[in-house]
This record gives structure tokens, C-alpha cells and sequence, in this order.
């Protein structure tokens, strides 16, 4: 566990420089026991794949004590049990104009689309983090035959919902924004509504299961305005729906 | 984006200092008042008029139904804050009453504003006392000198070469086209990686925080940032110089200098504490009536206290 300085308010707690489930476990019990000892003068945390950024108050308390306290709870951490990760069901509607660049990623692995989507859809993906802009999900866990570059050109503008690719990770646009993964399919599950609590179904440490959700046209149809409204949600082993 | 501006501004209405106020970009709007209402504009020098007259800024001034504000040439700066007594009344949206324009919530309608527009505060009445308070902005320099902004070195200073951290600390810089409220692109000399390079597994980014992707130019990350990036960090600004960032403008030159931690913090107590002196003594006059006096703090222990002794005849 090393901590860096970021400016005068923030501290980072680095765990590792790669993304793997090790280290991202260390940054989950990291956050959560932080967060269970209330440090006087802490504003927020921040988890990334392999860090935790801290934002504080320096006026409230110094640079050094908020290290120390940090110091102390990243060795009780590291005995922490985590709660059990929910796994989210997200449906997808892969290919055509829903994933334009699909057939990158299978011609750069010698695949078809459909090899593609039977490929992604078929694991549960950690989430290793959100952030970016609003609701945007960070996915890892991609294999090396799905693994692609980001495009050359990013987009102007990505359709919100998207799913997409970028080396080893791949991830969600919750709402639209410039991007430069590779686009291989969208959901109409809303990642980011403002008027929820919480505004996006997943957090950090939660799993997404992506399943295919056939689809000819997403604009018009009852069964996608049910989708919208519904949250399918495995905690503890027990499947919730979670209407809103 | 600048604090301080906007928490002067409201400082000197009378008004907490996040009471919600409105940010202008450049180019100002024209205001109507409707009601008697106190406002003070701070920040930039928009050409702040009221009914076609010049105005001063930094300055409670007391408006009266068919006063008109407007704003015209951009002298100075880039963003000017309008407080009003009472603050700005917005639904609270995720905690907040600002606007995420990028999330189209929160504000006004999740909006830019438009004509036709009204803007309401809770305030039932002025406060007289503050009318015509006025704040020397001067004072609230805290060392700055122009166009130099202080930072701190890292996190991932040790991704650069020292010819590249020289090259940074020792470069004239202009903002250029691409600036908003997300961060501004730097054009000026590149800064050189070592061998680790400039990309990094995606990790947060404070405001203030100065990534150098590989074609090596300077990009200050500011208040709508992304949450996290995956490029390196040479270093962060000292929080005071991001508020002083915010005037800036595509065309203005920057250069950096390096501070270390204590001092940026250092100027942080002394912004605190200067600002927790602006309008003081008038908001417990105004609540109390007392007439002329001085503000005082008494430290008793951990506490410090703010008393109001009032002349008696």
C-alpha cells in the first residue's frame, strides 16, 4: 500500500498499477472499511481499478494524521470479509447499428460477429469501477481472443447505452459522450438515472451478466419500455426484480 | 470555477457562502429585476452595467423593480458571479443546486439559461446594513503573481524525464482553443516521458491535476473533469491557483512553479481565513441591529469565535 500526494487536498492509496481481481479486492475492503471508521475532515472517496482516491480537507486534518489513520485501517482491511458482489442482468442488443464496429473486433481475431457474441455475453464481468462521466461502467475480465484497441477517430458522440471495448476492458456509456472504444452492441437499460437512488444499478465489485436481447428495432416496443423498468439483480444467490 | 469570486459575491449580499449563484462565460446576460433585490457581480471584468452606467464590482448594490443589468466587452478575466441576496432558488438535485450540463441535471432546468428566464431568490427583504459593502479584490491575491500558477509535483512525476520536468516548470504556455469548464489544452514547448510512458491504468484525477498525453502538451484538468483518465500527471495545482485558472482565457500564456504541499496548504488557511471575515460583522448587525463596532475572534481552547463589540455611547 503506497500513498502519493495529488495536490494539497487529495491523497491517492495505490494497491498496484494493472487491473486484476486481486488488487481490486484490496481497493473494495480499503473503501469500505474506510468508510466505516467516518475520518473527521475525509470528503470523498474515489475507488479505481488499483487506487483509492482520497479528497480531504487539509484544514481539518493534516497530511500526515489522515495518513496514519489511513495506514491503520489499510491493515484491518486487508482482514476484512466483503459483502457479497450483486450480479446485474443486462440485456444487450448486439451488432448491426446498435455495435458499428463489431466486425473490428472479429476481423482483428479471425471470428465472425456471432462467434463475438457468443464470446462476450456468454461471462460475468467485474466491475471494477465507475467514473469517466456519469453512470460510465468499467468492465474487466475481457479475454485475449476479444481484447481490441480503442478506435483511431474517437467518436463525437457515442449513443448512451452503449457497450463497448478498449483493450482488456470493456464498458458501458450510461449516457452519451465522446468515446473511442469499439461499439458492439447497446442495452436500453438505463445505467444512470439522476431521479434513483442509486442513480446507477451497479457499483464497484458488483458483476455484470450480459445476455443477448434480440432486437430489430429499440425505438418501439412494449417489451423495451418493460426493460427500462426493471432491474434484475442477484444478491446473496437470490434473483431480485426490482421494478421502478 | 472560481471559488473565490463566487464566495465573495456572496459574502457581500449577505448570503452563505454556496448559497447558489450564477456563473457567466465571457459573455453576460441581460437582467431584469423584478423585485427589490441586492447583488454584487465579482470576477471577471464583463463591462458590468446597471441601466447603462458602468457599475462597480465586488459591491452590494441595491436594485429596484425595471433596473437593468447588462454586460458588454470582455477588460479582464473570463468569469464573472452574480450573488443576490437570498441565493438563486433551485430544487437540490443529487445534493446540489448547480447545474451538470454534461448529466443535464441540477440548476436551472439542468440548463444554460434562456431568455424569458426567471430567477427567484427566498429572500423576503434586504438586508439595508449591507447595502454598498465593498471588498478590495487586491487583497485577495495571497501572493499570486500574474499568469504564474504554483503546483505540486506528482503523482506520476516520476513518468518524465528531468529534462521534461524542466521544460515544464521553465516554459511559457497559451491556452488554446480548447478550453471549457472540463480542463484547458496548453500549446508551448513538449514536456518529455522517460521510458514509462504516458499512459497509465485509468485512475482519478483531482481538480487542478495536469496530465501530459504522449504527444506532450499540457492538459490542466478543471471542475467538469472526467472522474478518472489514463493519462500521466506531472503534477497539481494548488487549489487557490485553480480558481485563479478559471480567468483565464484561449490566448492567455501561463507558465509553472513549483511549490511544495505545506505552502499550497499554508495559502489555503490564509484564503480561509480571510474570507471568513467578508461580511461578518454585517450579517450579526443585521440580526442583532447593533450599530457601529468591531468583529473580534476570540480563541478560547479549540474554538474560535467570531463577537460582535458594539459601541455603546
Amino acid at each position: 500500500m503506497e500513498f502519493l500526494i495529488a495536490g494539497d487536498s487529495t491523497l491517492v492509496v495505490r494497491f498496484g498499477k494493472e487491473i486484476s481481481e486481486e488488487i481490486n479486492q484490496k481497493v473494495r475492503a480499503f473503501r469500505i472499511a474506510t468508510e466505516k471508521h467516518k475520518i473527521k475532515g475525509l470528503i470523498e472517496l474515489v475507488p479505481t481499478y488499483s487506487t483509492v482516491y482520497v479528497f480531504y480537507d487539509p484544514l481539518v486534518i493534516s497530511t500526515k494524521e489522515i495518513i496514519k489513520q489511513l495506514k491503520t485501517i489499510g491493515e484491518e482491511a486487508s482482514e476484512a470479509v466483503l459483502p457479497e458482489p450483486n450480479i446485474v442482468e443486462v440485456p444487450v442488443a448486439y451488432g448491426g447499428e446498435h455495435g458499428p464496429d463489431i466486425e473490428n473486433v472479429a476481423k482483428a481475431h479471425d471470428l465472425t460477429a456471432k462467434e463475438v457474441i457468443k464470446r462476450h455475453s456468454g461471462t460475468d464481468y467485474l466491475v471494477y469501477m465507475l467514473g469517466f462521466t456519469p453512470g460510465f461502467t468499467f468492465c474487466g475480465g475481457l479475454g485475449d481472443d476479444l481484447a481490441t484497441p480503442r478506435i483511431k477517430d474517437p467518436r463525437l458522440k457515442v449513443p448512451a447505452g452503449s457497450v463497448g471495448i478498449a483493450g482488456k476492458q470493456t464498458g458501458l456509456y450510461a449516457i452519451s459522450s465522446p468515446g473511442g472504444w469499439q461499439l458492439i452492441g447497446r442495452t436500453t437499460m438505463r445505467f444512470y438515472n439522476p431521479e434513483l437512488e442509486p442513480p446507477c444499478p451497479v457499483k464497484a465489485g458488483d458483476y455484470v451478466r450480459l445476455f443477448r436481447f434480440q432486437q430489430k428495432n429499440l425505438k418501439n416496443t412494449e417489451k423495451k419500455s418493460k426493460l427500462q423498468t426493471t432491474r434484475r439483480i442477484i444478491q446473496n444467490g437470490n434473483l431480485k426484480v426490482k421494478q421502478y | 470555477m472560481d471559488e473565490l469570486a463566487f464566495r465573495l459575491a456572496n459574502r457581500i449580499v449577505g448570503n452563505d457562502d454556496n448559497a447558489p449563484a450564477l456563473e457567466i462565460t465571457m459573455i453576460g446576460p441581460r437582467l431584469e429585476v423584478v423585485r427589490e433585490t441586492l447583488v454584487a457581480v465579482t470576477g471577471a471584468d464583463l463591462s458590468f452595467a446597471v441601466n447603462g452606467k458602468v457599475a462597480p464590482l465586488y459591491t452590494a448594490i441595491k436594485l429596484n423593480p425595471g433596473d437593468v443589468i447588462t454586460f458588454g466587452a470582455i477588460k479582464r478575466g473570463m468569469r464573472s458571479y452574480i450573488a443576490i441576496n437570498g441565493g438563486i432558488s433551485v430544487p437540490i438535485a443529487m445534493g446540489s443546486a448547480s447545474t451538470g450540463l454534461k448529466g443535464q441535471i441540477g440548476g436551472y432546468k439542468g440548463r444554460k439559461l434562456e431568455k424569458g428566464d426567471v430567477l427567484k431568490s427566498k429572500a423576503k427583504s434586504i438586508s439595508e446594513v449591507f447595502v454598498g459593502y465593498s471588498v478590495d479584490p487586491s487583497e485577495f491575491t495571497f501572493g499570486a503573481q500574474d499568469g504564474v500558477y504554483r503546483v505540486i509535483l506528482g503523482p506520476e512525476d516520476d513518468y518524465f524525464t528531468e529534462k521534461g520536468i524542466e521544460t515544464f516548470f521553465n516554459s511559457e504556455y497559451s491556452l488554446s482553443d480548447n478550453c471549457d469548464r472540463m480542463g484547458a489544452r496548453l500549446d508551448g514547448p513538449e514536456i518529455e516521458h522517460n521510458e514509462k510512458g504516458a499512459g497509465i491504468v485509468s485512475d482519478g484525477i483531482t481538480m487542478g491535476a495536469i496530465q501530459v498525453p504522449a504527444q506532450g502538451y499540457p492538459l490542466v484538468l478543471l471542475k467538469d473533469r472526467g472522474t478518472v483518465g489514463g493519462y500521466t500527471k506531472i503534477g497539481t495545482l494548488c487549489t487557490l491557483d485553480v480558481f485563479r485558472f478559471g480567468q483565464n482565457k484561449p490566448g492567455d500564456k501561463v507558465r509553472f512553479e513549483q511549490i511544495p504541499l505545506e505552502e499550497a496548504q499554508n495559502l489555503l488557511r490564509q484564503m480561509e481565513y480571510k474570507i471568513s471575515k467578508v461580511g461578518t460583522k454585517h450579517k450579526i448587525q443585521a440580526l442583532t441591529g447593533a450599530k457601529d463596532g468591531d468583529l473580534l475572534r476570540v480563541v478560547i481552547g479549540n474554538e474560535s469565535y467570531d463577537v460582535f463589540v458594539e459601541d455603546v455611547e
